[in-house]
């Protein structure tokens, strides 16, 4: 497992450094500049150059990727050209956001898919599971956009329950935890409703797979009840496959969704790198960039490492 | 039963949540507006009045330090709300004697020629970088700053200007910054200073900076210290609000009490409950079609005959009716309507040199040399009259403009094809090759006085079109180096012949106000600046008064 571990991470460092690279010189080749996004309108020939030289960015673009690098070393992301603060600082006020956010969805999406999953696959064929399949196709079709709207619309213009946007609630100058977690319903609801739609269907195929393999049939023989069946056996190794698929979604729960965030003015990673990238904000789009490389490749790392341990038979190589 | 105790779990957590929020979120004391909220137009990079480069910066800053000069909505110096209470202008407009108000900051000390003085070498350490940089010829028009004394500062100038010229785009960049506070840093550290609340301590102006939640919202507090009339409110916010639907959603869901109204959402807001329709005072701005005469394949722009075909083919009126449900200005010239005072009578008159009128305009074509082309797009020497306009990405009423804009010129055989780009590419762009663009959907703003020193003088630092003639820059010289207005108007009515630009209507501003919320129209000036101390609640959500 050693080998196998240090075998994935000297591959994944090569990836990521060639993410990162590529990424260093895109952002850098397109036209425009930050420069234009802190001067405005008033943005001439002259002040662009003049303000480019104070920021550095007047260098050869190979000199400032090897700077890049160096500070990177050193242990710095670098300094936001357009909110004047550094980039560390920027993502970690962004993170605590992103992190609280897409770790309740995904708790929630996994939770309720695995409940959903089971009854799919325990009624595969029959009516309760071809209501569900056609439940989950409506919703895996619905854009992110279009839910997040409608439930504004509900829960906050209509009904007025539910708040539509921020984290807490501006009105009140200490607002409580209670603020905090009702300005995330409809966020998480928003993923959550997308998540288990693709995600309960998986894991409803995987249960059914299970439930006609010959162990539990061999258990049925053998006068096993149909729940210890269900949730010793076939629950345990039907997950192998969500396992991966939420591996592979790790690194959204520290980078966020752009759409979601956008709609709900949630102040998460993904809105972050959407602002960054229409104002060319290079510091803070590169350090996203590698934090998702990086989150990447631990998430599948850590899916291998738990399919591991629910299979002992999974081979590492 | 591992399903189901999960379930429950979330259905609890839900419906703690759904509990928790309408209790949390009870008004405040009615008789007060409590926390006011208000939408900025961007996402706030800045609250320094030094690097404030776009209006919701600009905003950002001036509800802290104080203006040297505040332009009321009907272009005229507002005395009463500005830092000066004189200024004595010799005959030959070269130097101007300037009389503080007694004013403090929030530390206690006074507001003095010193701080104005420090304001001003900050913005010539600034140079070309600084945002305000050659309008009204600052900073290099100003010879010599001096201070009198505490409360007296005199400016002396390179050369004899137009004084109302010079006070209005000149003099009023001048802000009074506290340089017993400041000096110690240099201007990187006060770059690098520019979002951090903390720094923000030694104020003049109504509310100080409590909290900045980068990207979100700006929260302000009142400044127990300020001079002037006490603000009616405990804290007031700005938020920024992604998307123009959203924020409509925003109020009417209550969580904001001001919102912009975009046009393509105006039918659909007639009857929100508890919010109210607003028009405000008219901007000190207007849109224009920026033409790239440097550029060879549209060099047809360099006649003014086309030029003139371009504005003769736009129905404004109609426009207006049809885009803006009837808020808008019609603009013929370089005069915003918030500047109409300083409007050439003739002008005023509605005698334009150019306006509505296609079968002018295919005569212009004519005249011209051009002619109808097969597919109806006029031609001239095998050159189709076509052009590609670039526009910033990202707003649906800019879209409905351009579209409209797009109509009118055709239906007299011209034809302009649509490149959206994001606003600060455009800016690359334009400032780019020679050949890089050819049109450009864009806007001017001013600080009061219709001067065009910048926008069409040769070489101006906003001519990107490169629009270059001897007339024009000789009366845009006498508008802002002589004294009286008519050289201004001659200017104005010179460019309206000229469309050194195409000319747009400008919308007017509308809003959707909570009803709780009033005094929003004193609220905003036209200039964009803001006075939070106009801000009032009533109870009853009655009517203005």
């Amino acid at each position: 497992m050693i080998r196998m571990v240090g075998t994935r991470l000297a591959s994944s460092t090569l990836t990521i450094f060639i993410l990162v690279t590529m990424v260093f010189f895109m952002v850098h080749l397109t036209p425009g500049g930050p420069a234009y996004s802190i001067l405005g309108m008033k943005a001439t020939a002259a002040s662009v150059a003049e303000l480019n030289q104070r920021l550095g960015l007047d260098q050869p673009i190979i000199e400032q990727y090897g700077i890049w690098w160096w500070h990177l070393l050193h242990g710095q992301l670098g300094y936001s050209y357009l909110l004047s603060r550094p980039v560390g600082e920027l993502l970690w006020q962004y993170e605590i956001n992103t992190l609280v956010f897409y770790t309740v969805s995904i708790v929630v999406s996994t939770l309720l898919s695995i409940l959903i999953g089971l009854v799919q696959g325990v009624y595969f064929g029959r009516w309760p599971a071809k209501l569900i399949g056609g439940l989950q196709l409506a919703f895996y079709a619905l854009p992110a956009f279009f839910v997040a709207a409608m439930l504004v619309l509900w829960f906050s213009v209509q009904l007025k329950i539910l708040p539509a946007s921020g984290i807490t609630n501006l009105r009140l100058a200490d607002p409580g935890v209670g603020s905090y977690a009702a300005h995330l319903v409809l966020p998480v609801t928003t993923i959550t409703l997308l998540t288990v739609a693709s995600l309960s269907r998986y894991f409803g195929e995987a249960v059914h797979e299970e439930l006609g393999k010959d162990y539990v049939r061999t258990a049925r023989a053998k006068g096993v009840g149909f729940p210890a069946i269900l949730f010793g056996h076939v629950l345990r190794n039907a997950l192998r496959p969500l396992v991966t698929i939420l591996g592979l979604s790790f690194p959204y729960i520290f980078t966020g969704g752009v759409i979601v965030e956008s709609v709900f003015n949630y102040p998460g990673l993904g809105w972050l790198m959407w602002r960054s990238a229409l104002s060319q904000d290079y510091p803070i789009l590169i350090a996203i960039v590698l934090l998702i490389g990086i989150l990447t490749v631990v998430g599948n790392l850590l899916a291998d490492l738990v399919n591991g341990l629910l299979d002992p038979r999974a081979s590492y190589e | 039963m591992l399903g189901r105790a999960h379930r429950m779990k979330i259905l609890a957590f839900f419906l703690a949540a759904a509990l928790v929020w309408p209790i949390a979120a009870r008004a405040a004391d009615p008789h007060d507006c409590g926390t006011v909220i208000v939408p900025a137009n961007a996402d706030i990079t800045s609250f320094s009045p030094l690097f404030a480069n776009a209006l919701a910066n600009g905003q950002a800053a001036e509800v802290m330090y104080e203006n040297l000069i505040w332009i009321d909505r009907h272009a005229q110096i507002d005395w009463s709300r500005s830092l000066v209470t004189a200024i004595t202008a010799s005959d030959d407009g070269t130097t101007y004697d300037v009389t503080l108000r007694p004013w403090h900051w929030s530390d206690g000390t006074l507001v003095t020629s010193a701080d104005v003085l420090y304001g001003f070498k900050l913005i010539k350490e600034l140079g070309t970088t600084y945002p305000g940089y050659g309008q009204g010829g600052m900073p290099d028009i100003i010879k010599s700053l001096t201070a009198t004394d505490a409360t007296h500062f005199r400016v002396v100038l390179t050369h004899p200007a137009n004084p109302t010229w010079f006070i209005y785009e000149g003099l009023s960049q001048l802000t009074p910054l506290p340089s017993h506070d400041w000096s110690r840093y240099n201007i990187d550290q006060l770059w690098q200073l520019q979002t951090t609340p903390s720094f923000y301590k030694t104020i003049d102006g109504p509310l100080r900076l409590e909290r900045f939640d980068i990207g979100r919202d700006a929260v302000y507090v009142p400044n127990p210290a300020f001079d002037g009339p006490k603000v009616k409110f405990s804290r007031f916010i700005f938020t920024f609000i992604e998307g123009d639907g959203v924020a409509v959603q925003q109020i009417e869901a209550g969580n904001i009490d001001v919102s912009g109204l975009p046009t393509e959402f105006y039918s659909g807001v007639q009857h929100i409950p508890g919010v109210r329709i607003e028009q405000i005072a008219p901007q000190a701005s207007y849109d224009y079609l920026g033409l790239n005469l440097k550029n060879s394949k549209v060099a047809f722009f360099r006649d003014v005959r086309v030029r003139d075909a371009m504005a003769d083919s736009q129905d404004q009126k109609k426009f207006i009716q049809v885009v803006l449900h009837g808020l808008g200005y019609e603009v013929h010239g370089p005069v915003t309507p918030a500047n109409l005072a300083f409007e050439a009578p003739q002008l005023q008159r509605g005698d334009y040199p150019t306006g509505y009128d296609p079968a002018k305009a295919r005569a212009l074509l004519k005249a011209a040399g051009f002619t109808p082309g097969p597919d109806g797009i006029m031609q001239k020497d095998g050159q189709r009259l076509s052009f590609v306009v670039l526009t910033a990405t990202g707003s649906t009423e800019g879209d409905e403009m351009i579209e409209f804009i797009q109509a009118d010129l055709r239906a007299v055989g011209i034809e302009m094809k649509v490149h959206e780009v994001e606003f600060n590419q455009m800016l690359a762009i334009m400032n780019g090759p020679a050949d890089g663009w050819e049109a450009a959907d864009s806007g001017m703003f001013s600080n009061g006085y219709p001067s065009g020193e910048g926008l069409f003088a040769t070489g101006a630092y906003l001519n990107n079109g490169g629009y270059s003639d001897k007339t024009m820059d000789q009366l845009i010289n006498d508008s802002v180096n002589k004294p009286g207005l008519s050289a201004l108007y001659a200017y104005e009515i010179y460019a309206s012949a000229q469309q050194p630009v195409i000319f747009g209507a400008s919308p007017a501003p509308v809003l959707l106000v909570s009803d709780r919320l009033h005094g929003v129209y004193d609220f905003y000036g036209p200039g964009g600046l803001l006075d939070p101390t106009k801000l009032y609640c009533t109870s009853d959500g009655g009517t203005e008064s």
